[in-house]
């Protein structure tokens, strides 16, 4: 039987080998969300840090100086996420660093043309509910285009 | 239309009456054109966008009823108002069934025109005003739902997550009984989401701001994507796919991603109502100026009692949780939406264990929009 994808993430095989835990920030107001996904994001070996509003995370940014954003795109106010993204975006320190939008609205709605992607200048969107398998290989395929 | 000053065209042959006309109605501060026949009058209507429009029925060339037709047609609000020849009551009240709000026989005083016009101005004002409000409450509607949709996704997410987390073994070793209830939790909770978006898509469907985005769209092109993306889903069931277009249509006036839904819904039943070595086609044509999509198939079939009834939300000919093709009952009201999203008409035929067809017919593409 195939072993699990967090158990194959190449971050989880450097951090064993003594590498410093590449250190994720999600932007958040869902608690059961930044749960879910820190568990996820952790049993690869990801340092997580959480943010449960815009202002918290934007602050977080600054101190910690994650690796990777996740950032939901409807927080307390709609466009609070977007908002989000254009500061980081903006920020020398921060824009470089990619950032994955994460999404309940519904991304398929055809009749909604959503181009968030494109619209809000983040490296990828995914929609809520994220399957553990996608969301790891999202964040692997992020970190490496940055790295290379 | 908010306006200033309200516009009235004055279609008539005799320019004693034009001119008398725009005399009278200048003083009522409304602006006036006129025209001295019908062909002249119709143009002027597309260029001047009058609120009202008084036309002659006695005219030489264009009828003044065939104006009145045309008129209609193009603008329904637009108050018409039909100037009759003597004593020729039958023809007014003609004019009224096409469409006509009222009538002005000739010969014709200062006060009668300005009265009747008054009046006419007013229905337009009022009617405006009403339909203004019906597309604030409408707006108001889709907002709250918008809204809501929110409040009822974000919870089944959250709750899907979680068991996605266990389910994948990071929340750590579970019995292969429990991993098999949250599995079926987890399917159960993953199909209410799916139905509460789909069923919000439908509420909140707006046709006057999808039309905003509509451009010219190439039918074919649209219907091979469609395809092309349940192909691997025709090839489990052992269905083959064909388009079939002897010769290229014409574009229509919409959006790709509404008609690929449609193209998607209405190919994915055609496979999944059918049976291996069945086969489901799509046949682009051209008649009575209409661009036509017929989606084929040979499969399962309808039950005529079903037919009037298949478009409506929710249906299900086969309601039972155990029948052998899942669904919610709403791709086909969406369907038909979308089709008439795109000002198409949309009809079904079927035999019961022979195959379905579903006709789809759009008009042709053509600049102007609104025409």
């Amino acid at each position: 039987m195939a072993r699990p994808a967090h158990e194959l993430s190449p971050n989880r095989r450097e951090v064993a080998m003594g590498q410093k835990p590449i250190q994720v920030l999600i932007i958040d107001d869902d608690p059961d969300f930044l749960r879910s996904t820190g568990t996820i994001l952790k049993s690869a070996g990801y340092e997580v840090i959480e943010a449960s509003s815009g202002k918290e995370g934007l602050e977080k940014a600054k101190t910690v100086k994650p690796d990777l954003y996740i950032i939901d795109l409807v927080m307390e106010t709609y466009g609070e996420g977007s908002r989000v993204v254009e500061a980081l975006k903006s920020d020398e320190e921060t824009r470089d660093k990619p950032r994955i939008m994460i999404s309940s609205v519904d991304l398929q709605g055809p009749w909604e043309s959503y181009k968030q992607q494109e619209q809000i200048g983040c490296d990828d969107v995914m929609q809520k509910p994220v399957s553990p398998a996608a969301l790891l290989k999202c964040v692997e395929r992020q970190l490496s285009q940055k790295r290379g | 239309m908010v306006r200033d000053r309200a516009r009235v065209l004055v279609i008539d042959d005799e320019e004693v009456v034009r001119d008398s006309c725009a005399r009278i109605l200048t003083g009522d501060g409304v602006v006036v054109e006129g025209a001295e026949d019908g062909l002249q009058g119709l143009k002027r209507f597309r260029e001047f966008q009058p609120d009202l429009v008084l036309v002659d029925l006695k005219m030489p060339g264009k009828s003044g009823m065939e104006v009145l037709e045309e008129l209609e047609r193009a603008d329904p609000d637009v108050i018409k108002i039909v100037i009759t020849g003597y004593g020729s009551v039958s023809s007014a009240v003609d004019a009224m069934k096409r469409g006509a709000y009222d009538f002005v026989p000739k010969p014709f005083s200062p006060d009668e025109i300005s009265l009747t016009v008054a009046r006419g101005l007013e229905k337009r004002r009022l009617t405006s005003e009403s339909n203004a409000l019906r597309r604030g409450q409408e707006r108001i509607r889709r907002n709250m739902i918008s809204l809501v949709s929110h409040e009822l996704s974000a919870p089944l997410s959250a709750a899907i997550q979680h068991l996605e987390v266990i389910l994948a073994g990071m929340a750590g070793e579970i019995s292969p009984e429990s991993k098999e209830l949250i599995g079926l939790c987890n399917g159960r909770l993953r199909e209410m989401l799916a139905l509460t978006r789909t069923w919000i898509n439908l509420a909140v469907l707006d046709p006057i701001k999808m039309a905003e985005r509509f451009e010219k769209v190439d039918l074919a092109e649209i219907a091979r994507g469609s395809m092309e993306r349940l192909r691997p889903l025709a090839d489990r069931h052992g269905v083959d796919l064909k388009l079939v277009s002897p010769q290229p249509v014409s574009p229509i006036r919409g959006s790709q991603v509404p008609l690929g839904e449609v193209f998607h819904n209405l190919i994915g039943n055609g496979i999944k109502y059918n049976r291996e070595g069945g086969w489901v086609q799509v046949r682009l044509f051209e008649q009575d100026a209409q661009v036509c999509v017929a989606v084929s198939d040979n499969g399962v079939g309808i039950e005529e009692v079903h037919l009037p009834r298949i478009f409506d939300e929710f249906y299900r000919a086969d309601p039972r949780r155990s029948a052998p093709v899942k669904g919610s009952g709403l791709g086909l009201s969406i369907v038909k939406s979308l089709v008439e999203a795109h000002r198409g008409t949309i009809h079904v035929h079927s035999r019961f264990g022979e195959g379905t067809t579903f006709e789809i017919r759009f008009p042709r593409f053509s600049p102007s929009p609104g025409g």
